[in-house]
């Protein structure tokens, strides 16, 4: 049986909007990193010193993680929905903030910048997000034809999981 | 590509040992993107989760794999639910041992009730089995086992986790049933 494995992406034109909000942000909040996530903390987008790698996604997925996590503490105590986490440390802050219908962005700013202006760029920065993801698409970006025997003889060689 | 697996199942049942093997072995053979995360109590267990990146690649295509395990602990019950948020594939690791039977079933039942939150099914999703501390002298037979914790009928590993054993071959079984089941756009017979 041959396997048809496709990879699917946000389309270019959205991605390319997402990034332009996110790269506003980055310059109106001196904030060292920006970026956007999918509430399993996979990176969608991310802007400022930081690049996509390594470190990025564990940071993606704590920043899923605590908001997740205080989202179930606040159906514990009956909250509204939870909006925006904010916590801050002796040289920087963290601001994490919902965005429909299932992203989070997360800004981390040096301690120089208010956090007033960075929450008041951050709503600006989700009401843009929010209308721009509410047209987004999916696409395939890649495709991969393989045979289910196959895929498992490549996994057993390059894994060697079953030696 | 990136997917996410999760590791669960009872406490204690082996689900640390389980990725802090992978990642040693893949470490070796130079499969991991960066460190291992470990948020654990003093006591050594987990309290939110363990994970690592593990990158793939198939004729050119990389698969990137994030790792992580739930924390066992009952108490922990929220953390688990967000730690399985999107996940792509599932590793039940299930204690062989008779006194953890119960246990092992009540897991099954809650993780059961997670993802259907999420709007998934975990009869559809893609899972594999390990069977793990298959050298305690009161281990049940994988027959019983089987019929107890595999409603699937999904590839099983029996296991000893500890000395490696079984460890890499769940993994191998589980991307395997995440690209069959679930990433695969068409299939041709």
């Amino acid at each position: 049986m041959e396997l048809d494995l496709i990879e699917y992406d946000i389309d270019s034109t959205v991605k390319k909007q997402v990034e332009a909000i996110l790269q506003k942000l980055v310059e109106k909040t001196s904030a060292g990193v920006v970026m956007l996530t999918d509430d399993a903390g996979r990176i969608v987008s991310i802007k400022g010193k930081k690049q996509e790698d390594t470190e990025s996604e564990f940071l993606a997925t704590l920043i899923s993680g605590v908001f997740g996590a205080a989202v179930e503490m606040g159906k514990i105590l009956s909250m509204d929905q939870l909006e925006v986490l904010q916590y801050e440390s002796k040289s920087m802050d963290v601001v994490i903030k919902f965005i429909k219908p299932r992203f989070l962005l997360g800004v981390i700013v040096p301690k120089s910048t208010a956090l007033g202006t960075v929450r008041l760029f951050m709503k600006e920065a989700s009401d843009s997000l929010e209308k721009v993801l509410e047209g987004a698409k999916m696409v395939p970006v890649r495709e991969l034809k393989i045979d289910i025997k196959e895929l498992e003889e490549r996994l057993n060689r390059i894994l060697g999981g079953s030696e | 590509m990136k997917l996410k697996v999760v590791y669960f199942g009872s406490s204690l049942a082996g689900k640390s040992t389980n990725v802090k093997k992978l990642y040693e072995i893949l470490r070796a053979k130079s499969m991991v993107k960066g460190d291992m995360v470990v948020m654990e109590t003093e006591e050594q267990r987990t309290l939110f989760v363990e994970m690592f990146i593990s990158s793939i690649n198939i004729d050119g295509y990389e698969f990137e794999l994030k790792v992580l395990t739930t924390p066992g602990q009952f108490r922990l019950h929220p953390l688990r639910k967000v730690i399985m948020k999107g996940v792509d594939g599932l590793v039940f690791v299930v204690d062989s041992s008779r006194e953890r039977e119960k246990v092992n079933f009540l897991v099954l039942r809650e993780t059961a009730a997670v993802l259907k939150e999420q709007g998934e099914d975990l009869m559809r999703f893609p899972v594999v089995v390990q069977y793990n501390k298959r050298d305690l002298p009161d281990a049940m037979d994988i027959e019983d086992l089987q019929v107890r914790f595999n409603p699937w009928d999904a590839d099983y590993v029996p296991a000893v986790a500890i000395g490696g054993e079984g460890v890499l071959e769940t993994f191998q079984k589980v991307i395997k049933s995440i690209l069959v089941r679930k990433y695969a756009g068409h299939t041709h017979i």
